[in-house]
């Protein structure tokens, strides 16, 4: 498994919110929903936009992207929705003692 | 490090709990307002609201797109979104269908023999759904054919797992549009295993001033069955632009077959922007039939995504340009699964200044090994006004495929005019020959009636009268 | 060897101010426009470019690059003399020309040419010599038209300058060498040429690099003038090294009746983003267009191609043929625009690709935008992978598989390889085409680099 890395007070993040964050050149996309955290490749796997930028739906457990509104299940990364067919990557994240930690998924990115 | 996190969950800001339902008709142009009164006069559920006014913050912040026709013409506000007919919605029988109506499918010559042989016909007019008929040994096999707002209603659970899975809102500016206002077009869910052995029909026409028409279809082919759906419209002329912008999604589980025709005749004052897709799962075969004849301007490129092992997509395109017309239609195939086949064939005529475009894309991804693809374009200019454009895309990411696309563009050959004249037959009718001809791939496709209507109306095409 | 020291002439507005210092003021007014629209135009972006969406250059860094070598080391030898080797075997009697940074290395057998009244010269001399036949090429660019072009129009020096006078068929090649040596080198390749009536040319520029990853910038332009009659037959070969970004278009202007037949061998880079564009304005004139491909590695190779029939009665043929392993990707989009006047006209293009690895990839997008009636236009895209068939074919005859496969994939471009009109250059790229073959990269030349070019 990959070493946890150190992101941020997990309050940097509150509820219905989202953050982007690059850890060696890749871009994540960390999501709070209802106080779950979520982490998956920030870059949507049909075209070039961020998963940061989309809608977070709490009561999927999905984020929408802004482009052309694929769907994303944020616990195993599969689309929900056309047009993406390729899932993203889901990487680990934990709160230990307030703080924020992530740990990239150890496959290959795109 | 820091994160700068922003908020994504939005509460919708528009609570309208106290609409009035009365109204007959929305005023025209969009607005939040305008879609809620959509959504409560057909008591849609919340979920239903909720989806259509995102979608109208997708469509307006959407921007038009930058490639394709020209749409500049297309006036947003000056369109009314929703109309209603009559006060319940559709009857079972013919006979219960207002004369005005059935007058006017009278006047659009729909032949007394087809009506017989239909299995079950939903009429669009004015966006809902006035007649409704569906045989009876259809409902006994679990055969689901109706409306989109009566399928909402009755079968929920079926409808809400599907609806906007093939076609999220925010595909396109269209797609968009289509799903805050959407109001009719057909429901088809086929049970496992069951063969619809006669072709289901259903009817749109455009008929007041300045109405918008924005069906959406949804068919659900469970696995191992077959449907055979066809659509095919026409609408008089207007003095101002009439906009029509649908949606047709298509699931067709393993080893089902869904075929969906089409044969569009807008009148010339119309513009077509219309979306459709199609999944096809292990085994499945999704075949787009498509004849685009009307219109000012259509956009149109029926989509299918192969997910599944030995999917296999077929489309099968015929467009007709006359004078101030612009077909921009062609196909898309994506491979996502190997093993999987897609066979394209597009055959297009211009004349009298009128334009087609081909616009295709194939895309095979990376772990999509063993496919095969065959794409073949032909375009004939009739005169020296008109004009033909092709642009096929092919993104090949996986090694072990074969694939090929091959198109002409060219005017009806010297020879083969001569070969006819030289027979005593006059140019004009030997032009009209070849022309049918060209089109015969397309033709010998669709069922009789459909087949004669539209030798039909490629002759008054070719005799140069206004469609 | 002394130690290489950081170079301050990068791409800069100095360094187009030293360019313009010796230039004739028309020239150093067009250089400073050019300066300016290069800054102001924004970097392609394959977002927002169609033009560019496949190919993203988001990691090139102009600031990077060196448009002179560091003046404490040396020049080199062993890359000149390779490029001189190259066209040794080739075109032995060609006119030849062998351009770097530094300016003009080489330039041997004119006499050949100069007595039959064709100019061969730097383009920078020709600018002072004959501006009138400078501008009538330079024309086939708008100053500002791109922002790769702009770089070019702004910082190119050198170059090389071909007239062929009316009714005179040079009697031998006219064969430009540009080469780069020594890290993150930024060159600027311009061969102009202008044929008059009835005049016939053969051209070939020669790009290359020592093998090697290190970084390397080239924005190059070929401008070709062909008056009535006229026949060039224009040849590129890039050997760029595995960590060159290259840029370039090649573009030619037809008169009535002129035929330009060009044969571009890619094989080197890291990144390329290659334009054609031939341009038939006269009635009559013809275009045939044959480029071979070769990608491994993670080499990113993109071909740009138009061909626009404005004249009545022209004629153009394209065929790209493509070769990608390992994880090289492919693009080619190509145009052919037949205007409403240009009436008669064939237009062709075949693009082939021959997938030889798991990650590779292969885009095609060839367009017809046909607005003339009397016409025809076809064009084709393949992608395969080697047929079965075919090497059971060889296997079956005794040939072991990676044999076959190597006989296959030369066979694949082997008509392609026919088509190329100087037999010299066909058989020196049929030579880097096997040496590729059998897994060595041509991504560069195997010289031992002793200094900085």
């Amino acid at each position: 498994m990959s070493d946890w890395i150190t992101i941020a007070p997990a309050g940097d993040i509150p509820p219905g919110h989202a953050a982007r964050v690059e850890i060696d050149g890749v871009p994540i996309a960390i999501f709070n929903c209802d106080g779950t955290f979520y982490a998956v490749d920030d870059t949507c796997s049909h075209a070039e936009a961020s998963l940061s930028e989309g809608e977070l739906d709490c009561d999927f457990c999905t984020v929408e992207c802004p482009l052309h509104g694929s769907a994303f299940d944020l616990q195993t990364g599969e689309p929900t929705a056309l047009p993406a067919v390729l899932p993203v990557r889901v990487h680990q994240v934990q709160v230990v003692d307030g703080v924020l930690q992530l740990a990239l998924s150890e496959e290959e990115a795109a | 490090m820091a994160v700068e996190a922003h908020e994504l969950t939005k509460d919708y800001k528009y609570g309208f709990h106290d609409v009035d339902v009365s109204v007959f008709r929305t005023e025209k142009g969009l607005s939040p307002e305008v879609v809620a009164a959509i959504s409560a006069h057909k008591n849609e559920p919340e979920w239903m609201l909720k989806f259509r006014l995102k979608a109208l913050q997708h469509f307006e912040k959407r921007a038009m797109p930058a490639w394709g026709a020209d749409l500049s013409g297309i006036d947003f506000n000056n369109i009314y979104y929703y109309v209603k007919p009559m006060e319940e919605q559709g009857g079972r029988e013919w006979d219960d269908v207002p004369q005005s109506i059935k007058d006017t499918f009278d006047k659009l010559g729909i032949p007394e023999a087809e009506r017989k042989f239909l299995a079950g016909v939903s009429a669009q007019y004015d966006s809902e759904v006035v007649y409704h008929n569906i045989r009876a040994d259809l409902e006994k096999l679990g055969v689901i054919f109706g409306d989109c707002d009566s399928g909402l209603r009755e079968h929920p659970e079926i409808f809400r797992k599907y609806f906007g899975t093939v076609i999220p809102p925010n595909d396109n500016k269209f797609a968009a549009l289509n799903s805050a206002v959407w109001s009719g077009g057909s429901f088809v869910y086929v049970p496992k295993g069951v063969r619809v052995d006669i072709p289901l029909q259903a009817y749109f026409r455009i008929n007041s001033d300045n109405m918008g028409q924005f069906e959406r279809t949804l068919i659900i082919a469970e696995e191992g069955s077959y449907v055979h759906y066809i659509e095919g419209c026409t609408a008089p002329t207007y003095s101002s632009d009439s906009l029509h912008s649908a949606v047709v999604e298509i699931i067709a589980h393993k080893d089902a077959h869904v075929r969906y025709t089409t044969i569009q005749n807008w009148s010339n004052n119309v513009y077509n922007l219309v979306t459709k897709r199609a999944i096809a799962y292990e085994g499945a075969t999704v075949e787009w039939i498509d004849g685009n004849l009307g219109s000012k301007v259509t956009m149109k490129y029926p989509a299918i995504y192969l997910m599944g092992e030995r999917a296999h997509g077929e489309v099968l395109s015929a467009a007709f340009a006359g004078e101030g017309q612009h077909q921009d239609a062609g196909a898309k195939c994506v491979h996502v699964a190997p093993h999987t086949t897609s066979n394209i064939v597009s055959r297009s005529i211009s004349k009298d200044g009128g334009r087609t475009s081909y616009r295709g894309h194939i895309k095979v991804y990376p772990k999509a090994h063993d496919v095969k693809v065959s794409v073949r374009c032909d375009a004939l200019l009739l005169d020296e006004a008109s004009q033909s454009d092709t642009y096929p895309y092919s993104d090949i990411e996986n090694s072990e495929v074969t694939f090929g696309h091959e198109a002409t563009v060219s005017k009806i050959g010297e020879d083969q005019i001569f070969y006819l004249t030289s027979r005593g037959i006059p140019e004009a009718e030997a032009t009209a020959l070849i022309v049918n001809g060209f089109f015969e791939p397309f033709v010998k496709e669709l069922p009789m009636e459909y087949a004669v209507e539209l030798n039909r109306l490629l002759a008054v095409q070719m005799e140069g009268s206004v469609g | 060897m002394a130690a290489t020291v950081e170079s301050v002439a990068g791409i800069t507005a100095t360094a187009v101010e030293a360019r313009a210092a010796g230039d004739p003021a028309w020239l150093a007014e067009r250089r400073r426009a050019a300066w300016e629209a290069f800054a102001s135009l924004p970097m392609p972006d394959h977002m927002r470019d169609e033009d560019w969406r496949r190919t993203d250059i988001a990691k090139l860094d102009l600031d990077a690059f060196s448009v002179e070598p560091p003046t404490t080391v040396v020049q080199g030898e062993a890359l000149l003399e390779a490029m001189r080797s190259l066209r040794a075997e080739a075109a032995p009697d060609s006119a030849f020309l062998a351009v770097t940074r530094r300016g003009l290395r080489a330039c041997d057998d004119m006499d050949m040419l100069t007595a039959q009244g064709v100019i061969v010269s730097t383009l920078e001399e020709a600018a002072h010599n004959h501006p009138e036949l400078v501008q009538r090429a330079l024309a086939a660019v708008r100053v500002g038209e791109s922002k790769f072009l702009a770089l070019w129009d702004a910082l190119w020096r050198t170059g090389v300058f071909v007239y062929v006078p009316r009714s005179v068929d040079a009697r031998v090649p006219v064969w430009a060498a540009y080469s780069v040596a020594g890290d993150n080198g930024a060159i600027f390749p311009a061969t102009l040429a202008v044929l008059d009536d009835n005049a016939s040319l053969t051209l070939v520029d020669a790009y290359a690099s020592p093998a090697g990853p290190a970084p390397l910038l080239c924005s190059a332009a070929a401008l070709m003038v062909l008056g009535d009659g006229a026949r060039l037959d224009y040849h590129h070969v890039q050997q760029w090294g595995a960590g060159a970004w290259h840029f370039a278009t090649h573009r030619a202007v037809l008169g009535r009746n002129a035929r330009l037949r060009v044969f571009g061998a890619t094989l080197g880079s890291r990144l390329q983003k290659v334009y054609w564009d031939a341009l038939l304005d006269g009635n009559g004139s013809e275009a045939l267009l044959t480029g071979v491909c070769f990608g491994d590695e993670t080499q990113h190779l993109d071909l740009q191609s138009l061909q626009r029939h404005r004249g009545e009665s022209t004629h153009s043929d394209l065929v790209h043929k493509v070769a990608v392993r390992d994880k090289a990707v492919s693009v080619y989009s190509g145009l052919i625009d037949v205007e409403k006047q240009a009436q008669h006209a064939d237009g062709y293009v075949q693009n082939r690709n021959l997938m030889l690895g798991e990650g590779a990839k292969a885009s095609g997008i060839p367009r017809l935008e046909i607005k003339a009636n009397d016409v025809r236009c076809s064009h084709g895209v393949t992608a395969g992978h080697i047929d079965d068939e075919q090497r059971f074919y060889l296997e079956s005859r005794g040939v072991p598989r990676e044999e076959a496969d190597r006989l296959i994939v030369r066979g694949f471009m082997q008509d392609a390889l026919d088509r190329t009109p100087h037999a010299g250059v066909r058989d020196l790229v049929a030579r880097l085409l096997d040496a590729e073959i059998h897994g060595r990269s041509q991504a560069g030349l195997e010289a031992a680099e002793d200094g900085a070019l």
